[in-house]
């Protein structure tokens, strides 16, 4: 299960793991649609080659800013 | 305004409130209509009936939602079927205990006809119940199976779940009578395995000011034709039967805090139900996918 490869992410999947629905979580995901970088179809969310190539930068895009900050600010110890 | 490829879809409930079964947790158990309530009921549903006869112009979806058991009324059967038969009516179906005799379905059109149909242990028996759903897969139509999600009806519950077509969806209605602590945690995970939507139905849908098709591409009608946007919402906003009720039909965001229904939150789009159920949105059916996964992601 995961946005980011091909076979995309499946709503139902989502919501039986999380007991959430994935586009009320994250309603940004919408806008990948509307950018042509996603499909919603047959209730699963995947990107298109369009949003494939950009996969890298979709991924840190979902981060939400706390858990961004904590990744710059991990060190190692 | 454009009226001719417009759809719609319908929540149609009149006054009819008796049911045929007697579940403790169900205001409308075993209750009876007056003969003088029938008769209206009967009245106002083929007024209904000959309504959507004269929509040449729209398609329609819809869906009855009694308060009690309608299909034990033959009145009932006879719109379903005709309804069915309409070029315009793309789907037309019931919530259902699904405890009458199945022949009448051999006057509908299969394709266009669809339940939602309600398991109540206790009522019923699991072989009776799974009878009845065969009768249905006998001729094509679709349907999900349901059932109200007590603590103690979940022995019930894993048993229709084994037993029932491994393709045909079962929801769960969460049981909120007795409060957010009516479930244990592996009460809760027995249930999210079996229904994944389960979740969403017990916590809910934070709904105000979201966008959502009712009022727009979906409307809640009772027998006097008076309209809402849905069922849980009071607010009357016009009149089925009046020329120029479409004009009422229009965006509206979520006024209550809450959606709680799968007949009220499956038509917010930005869910993502439509997709999800397709056409088997009315009757609360997933749709059944060909064998395998869709995504063959094996390497």
């Amino acid at each position: 299960m995961h946005l980011l490869q091909s076979a995309g992410l499946s709503l139902l999947a989502y919501a039986g793991r999380f007991g959430t629905a994935l586009l009320d979580d994250l309603p940004e995901l919408a806008s990948l649609v509307e950018a042509g970088l996603a499909t919603l179809d047959g209730g699963t969310l995947a990107l298109t080659e369009a949003g494939l190539e950009r996969s890298d930068a979709i991924g840190p895009r979902l981060q939400a800013a706390g858990t961004r900050e904590r990744m710059r600010a991990f060190a190692l110890r | 305004m454009n009226a001719v490829s417009r759809h719609l879809d319908i929540l149609y409930r009149g006054p009819l409130a008796s049911c045929n079964y007697a579940c403790p947790y169900c205001p409308f158990a075993k209750r009876r209509d007056s003969r003088e309530t029938l008769r209206r009921d009967a009245r106002q549903l083929a007024r209904f009936v000959d309504w959507v006869g004269g929509q040449a112009r729209r398609s329609l979806g819809i869906l009855f939602t009694p308060w009690g058991e309608a299909l034990i009324r033959p009145a009932y059967r006879r719109a379903m079927a005709e309804l069915s038969r309409m070029p315009q009516v793309r789907r037309v179906a019931a919530q259902t205990n699904l405890s009458w005799p199945t022949g009448w379905l051999d006057a509908c059109e299969p394709s266009r006809i669809a339940f939602w149909c309600t398991f109540h242990p206790g009522e019923t028996s699991l072989d009776r119940f799974l009878a009845r759903c065969a009768a249905l897969d006998e001729r094509g139509v679709s349907y999900s199976v349901g059932v109200v999600g007590k603590r103690e009806h979940l022995p019930s519950i894993t048993a229709l779940r084994a037993a029932l077509r491994p393709e045909i969806y079962l929801w769960i209605n969460a049981y909120r009578d007795e409060g957010p602590n009516h479930y244990a945690e592996d009460d809760l995970a027995l249930l999210q395995a079996i229904d994944p939507l389960f979740g969403i139905n017990r916590a809910g849908i934070r709904s105000r000011g979201r966008a959502c098709a009712t009022g727009e591409s979906v409307i809640s009608v009772d027998g006097d034709g008076e309209v809402r946007r849905c069922h849980s919402v009071k607010t009357r906003i016009g009149n089925l039967y009046d020329p120029d009720f479409d004009a009422v039909l229009a965006p509206r965001p979520c006024p209550l805090a809450q959606c709680r229904c799968h007949i009220g939150y499956a038509h917010m789009p930005h869910l993502g139900f439509r997709d999800l159920f397709g056409d088997g949105l009315l009757e609360r059916a997933l749709p059944i996918r060909p064998a395998g996964p869709r995504a063959a992601s094996k390497p």
